[in-house]
C-alpha cells in the first residue's frame, strides 16, 4: 500500500519516553484515584494490571488526555500536559479504546472508523487505505459494511480496537481490550500486540493476568493508585514461585503469574497495614 | 468540511427521517386544509403548517443532538484532536438539508395539487416559502444547541411543546382575522408561523417586504445562534446569546404596532379585469373566472336601475378592499356613484358562489349602493335592523318580487322590509322612483338619515 509519509513522521524523537509521568497525581470527583505515579514508557506493549478500583481507568484516561492532571507532570510524546496546552497535534498519535466503548449503531463498521480517522485528523487520501487496513489488523473486512447495531460484543470490542489503531498511534491505550473476545480472537489480538510493539507504545489495562503474561513486553502493577510492582512478566511469575515455597506468605492463582500477581498485592497491603 | 463525511451523517443521521416525516406531515396538513385556487391561500395554509412543523424541527434537533449522550461515545470523543465546531458542522450542515428538503418537498406537493383557477403568480410566493424555509432552518439548529446544552431524553418533547406554545397556541389567541387581511400585535411576527395576509381575502393581500425583511432578519439571527451554540465552545454560546439580543435591536424597532399595518393590496392581483363591451362589468384579476358568472346579472341589474331611477350607475365592480386593511374607506364617492360594488364571494374553482338571482339581490340592495355606514360601526341593532330592510324592500321594489332576506345582508329583517315595500307602493310611481333614489343618495353621501324614514316616512323629497 501506497502512503504519503509525513514530515512529522520521519523526524527523530527529541523525547527518551513517550510516556512519563512523575508524582502524577489525578483526581476523580474528590477522589485522589492516581495517587504520585512515576512512569515512563517507550515502545513495547506494557501490561497494566490492578484490582477494580485501582486506578487503571483513570490513569489511561488522564493518558489519552480526558483528564488533567492534579498534580505532577505527565509528558506525552515530549510534550508536557498542562491546562494551557493545546492538545492537538498530541492527540493526533493518540489510539484510545475506552472501557466503555461507545458507538454510533445506525453507521457501518466501516463508517464509524471512518469517521473516528475524520476526527483523529487522518490525511482525507489516507483516509480510505487506513479505514481499510485497521479494519483487516482486527479481522472485520467480512462484516465492514454492516450496521453496527448488528455486531456482537466480541465484534465490536474488535471495532473499538479498529478505530484506536486508525491513526497509525504512537501511543495506543487499550482499556480491557479482550473483554469479550473468544479463545481464537485473544490469540490473534495478542499476536497484533506484538506487531504493533515495534513502533507503538501500547498501553493495556486488564485484570486478566495470563493475557499480559502472553503478549506483554512488561507489566506495572497498580493498588490504590500507586505503582507497587513494575518488571518484565518472568519477574510476576518468579514472585509467585518464590511466594509458594513460603508457607503462609503465598498468593492464590492457577499460575505462577497470577500467584506472583496475588502474594505481591497481598505483600503491599500488608505492608502499607503496617506503616499505619 | 469533509464531504464524505456529510455523506455519512446524511445516510446516518436524523436528517432523512426528518425530511420525510417534515414532507409526509405538512403535505398531510396542506392536503387536509385543502389550499386552492390561489398561490396565496397556499403560502399562506404552508406557513400556518410552521406551527406544528416548527416544533417539530425543534425536538428533532435537540434529539439528534442527543446522539453522542445516547451512544456514550463523547468519552471516545473527548480524546480526539478535531475542534468541536468541525465535528459539529456536518451533522449542523445533514440536518439542515434534510430539513430543508422536507419543507420543499411539502411546499412542492401543495404547488403541484392546487390548480390555481388565476394565471396570476404573486412574486410573494417565493418569498413566503423562503421565509417558511429558513424558519425551519433555526428551529432545527436552535433544537441541536438545546439538545447539546441539555442532552436529557426530556428535552426533545419538551421543547417541542413549548414550540407550539410559541407558535401556535399564542398567535392564534392575539391573531383576529378580520374581513380583509388580519390583526394582531405586531410582535406576532417573531413566530414565523405567521404570515400576515392571513384572514378571508387572502388572494387580495400580501405581506410587506419590509414584514418579510424582520421575519428573515430575526430568522437569520436565531439560526446563527442555535449554530454557534451548538458548534462552538462557551464563548460560541455568548456570542451567539449576543446575536439574537443584536438582532432584536435592530427589529424591535421595525416591528409594527399590529399587523394590519405590514398588510398591503396586491395591486397585480386586484388589477380589474372588464368586459370588452358596455355596460362594463369588472372583476379582480385573481376573480377573473367569475365575470362570466357575473356579467348578465350585473348588466339586468344595470337595466333595471337605469329604467326607473335617475342618474343610475352605468358598471358594476367587485369590491377589492381597502389598499390597508387599516383604510377606512376602499373607494372615492365618484366611483361609488359610477358604479355598482359588489363583494363578490368566489368558490375556490374560481365561479362565484351565489345564484344568478341571489346575485341581482346583492346588486340591487339599497338601488346599487354600499350600505353606509356598515355594520358593526357602533349602530343600535334594531337601526341596523330598520336600515338594511330599507335596502332590501328597495330590491325588491325594483324586482317587483317578494323580499329574500340574503345571506351577504342578513340584518335586513323581513316583515320590516314588507311593511316598507307595501307603504311605498301606496305613493304615486314618480315618488316612489323619486323616495327610492334619495335612499341611494343618502346611502353614497352617507348621510345620517333613518332609511325606513325616507322610504315611507312624512317627508316628500325634492
Amino acid at each position: 500500500m501506497v502512503r504519503t509519509v509525513s514530515g512529522a513522521e520521519t523526524a527523530p524523537s527529541t523525547y527518551a519516553w513517550a510516556v512519563q509521568a512523575d508524582g502524577l497525581r489525578v483526581r476523580v470527583g474528590r477522589h485522589l484515584a492516581v495517587d504520585g505515579l512515576n512512569l515512563a514508557l517507550d515502545s513495547g506493549v506494557h501490561g497494566l494490571l490492578g484490582p477494580n478500583g485501582a486506578g487503571k481507568t483513570t490513569l489511561v484516561r488522564a493518558l489519552a488526555t480526558v483528564l488533567r492532571p492534579a498534580a505532577g507532570t505527565l509528558t506525552l510524546l515530549g510534550q508536557t500536559i498542562h491546562g494551557r496546552l493545546d492538545l492537538r497535534a498530541v492527540r493526533r498519535q493518540i489510539g484510545y479504546l475506552p472501557q466503555e466503548f461507545g458507538f454510533y449503531r445506525r453507521f457501518t463498521v466501516r463508517e464509524f472508523v471512518e469517521y473516528l480517522a475524520w476526527l483523529k485528523e487522518v490525511p482525507a487520501r489516507d483516509v480510505p487505505g487506513a479505514v481499510q487496513r485497521a479494519i483487516e489488523r482486527v479481522g472485520l473486512t467480512d462484516r465492514a459494511d454492516h450496521r453496527m447495531r448488528t455486531l456482537s460484543g466480541g465484534m465490536l470490542r474488535r471495532v473499538g480496537i479498529a478505530q484506536a489503531l486508525v491513526n497509525d498511534p504512537r501511543i495506543l491505550l487499550l482499556d480491557e481490550p479482550t473483554a469479550g473476545l473468544d479463545p481464537d480472537q485473544r490469540l490473534q489480538f495478542r499476536a497484533l500486540l506484538r506487531e504493533l510493539a515495534r513502533d507503538t507504545c501500547v498501553l493495556v489495562s486488564t485484570h486478566l493476568v495470563e493475557d499480559v503474561v502472553a503478549a506483554c513486553t512488561d507489566v506495572m502493577l497498580i493498588d490504590a493508585g500507586r505503582l507497587v510492582f513494575s518488571g518484565v512478566p518472568a519477574d510476576l511469575a518468579a514472585a509467585g514461585d518464590a511466594a509458594g515455597e513460603r508457607v503462609g506468605a503465598g498468593g492464590a492463582g492457577d499460575s505462577a503469574a497470577e500467584r506472583g500477581y496475588t502474594a505481591i498485592l497481598r505483600a503491599h497491603r500488608e505492608q502499607q497495614g503496617g506503616a499505619q | 468540511m469533509s464531504r464524505r463525511i456529510l455523506g455519512i451523517e446524511l445516510r446516518r443521521s436524523d436528517a432523512a427521517r426528518v425530511a420525510a416525516l417534515v414532507a409526509v406531515l405538512g403535505a398531510t396538513f396542506v392536503y387536509l386544509g385543502a389550499p386552492r385556487g390561489w398561490w396565496m391561500v397556499l403560502a399562506v395554509h404552508q406557513r400556518d403548517t410552521l406551527g406544528l412543523l416548527w416544533p417539530l424541527a425543534l425536538g428533532a434537533g435537540a434529539w439528534q443532538a442527543r446522539r453522542d449522550r445516547r451512544s456514550r461515545i463523547e468519552e471516545l470523543l473527548s480524546a480526539t484532536p478535531r475542534p468541536r465546531w468541525q465535528r459539529a458542522a456536518p451533522t449542523a450542515v445533514a440536518m439542515a438539508i434534510g430539513i430543508v428538503v422536507g419543507y420543499l418537498a411539502m411546499s412542492a406537493s401543495g404547488a403541484a395539487t392546487l390548480r390555481p383557477v388565476s394565471s396570476y403568480f404573486p412574486a410573494t410566493y417565493p418569498t413566503t416559502v423562503a421565509v417558511g424555509t429558513l424558519s425551519m432552518v433555526a428551529a432545527v439548529w436552535l433544537g441541536l444547541a438545546a439538545g447539546r446544552a441539555l442532552p436529557s431524553a426530556l428535552t426533545p418533547p419538551i421543547l417541542a411543546l413549548a414550540g407550539v406554545v410559541v407558535v401556535l397556541v399564542v398567535p392564534e389567541f392575539l391573531y383576529a382575522p378580520t374581513s380583509f387581511g388580519g390583526s394582531g400585535p405586531g410582535v406576532l411576527l417573531l413566530a414565523p408561523s405567521v404570515t400576515v395576509a392571513r384572514g378571508y381575502a387572502e388572494e387580495f393581500f400580501v405581506a410587506t417586504t419590509r414584514a418579510h425583511l424582520i421575519q428573515a432578519v430575526w430568522l437569520c439571527a436565531l439560526a446563527a445562534a442555535g449554530l454557534l451554540a451548538f458548534a462552538a465552545g462557551f464563548r460560541g454560546r455568548l456570542v451567539a446569546t449576543g446575536s439574537v439580543l443584536a438582532s432584536l435591536v435592530v427589529v424591535v424597532p421595525m416591528l409594527p404596532t399590529d399587523l394590519s399595518s405590514v398588510v398591503t393590496r396586491d395591486e397585480r392581483a386586484t388589477a380589474y379585469v372588464c368586459t370588452s363591451d358596455t355596460p362594463r362589468v369588472c372583476v379582480t384579476r385573481v376573480h377573473q373566472a367569475a365575470l362570466a358568472d357575473l356579467r348578465d346579472p350585473a348588466r339586468q341589474a344595470l337595466d333595471l336601475l337605469s329604467a326607473r331611477l335617475p342618474a343610475a350607475p352605468t358598471s358594476v365592480f367587485e369590491d377589492r378592499g381597502a389598499p390597508r386593511p387599516a383604510d377606512a374607506a376602499s373607494l372615492s364617492a365618484r366611483e361609488l356613484a359610477d358604479a355598482v360594488i359588489i363583494e363578490l364571494p368566489v368558490r375556490d374553482t374560481g365561479r362565484v358562489a351565489r345564484t344568478p338571482e341571489q346575485l341581482r339581490w346583492m346588486l340591487l340592495a339599497g338601488a346599487g349602493s354600499r350600505p353606509c355606514p356598515g355594520p358593526g360601526t357602533g349602530a343600535l341593532a334594531d337601526q341596523v335592523m330598520r336600515h338594511y330592510s330599507a335596502r332590501l324592500a328597495v330590491a325588491a321594489w325594483l324586482l317587483a318580487a317578494a323580499p329574500t332576506v340574503l345571506a351577504d345582508e342578513p340584518w335586513a329583517d323581513r316583515d320590516l322590509a314588507n311593511d316598507a315595500l307595501s307603504r311605498l307602493r301606496t305613493y304615486p310611481p314618480d315618488e316612489q322612483a323619486a323616495r327610492v333614489a334619495d335612499l341611494r343618495a343618502a346611502e353614497l353621501a352617507c348621510e345620517g338619515r333613518d332609511r325606513l324614514d325616507i322610504l315611507t316616512g312624512p317627508t316628500r323629497p325634492r
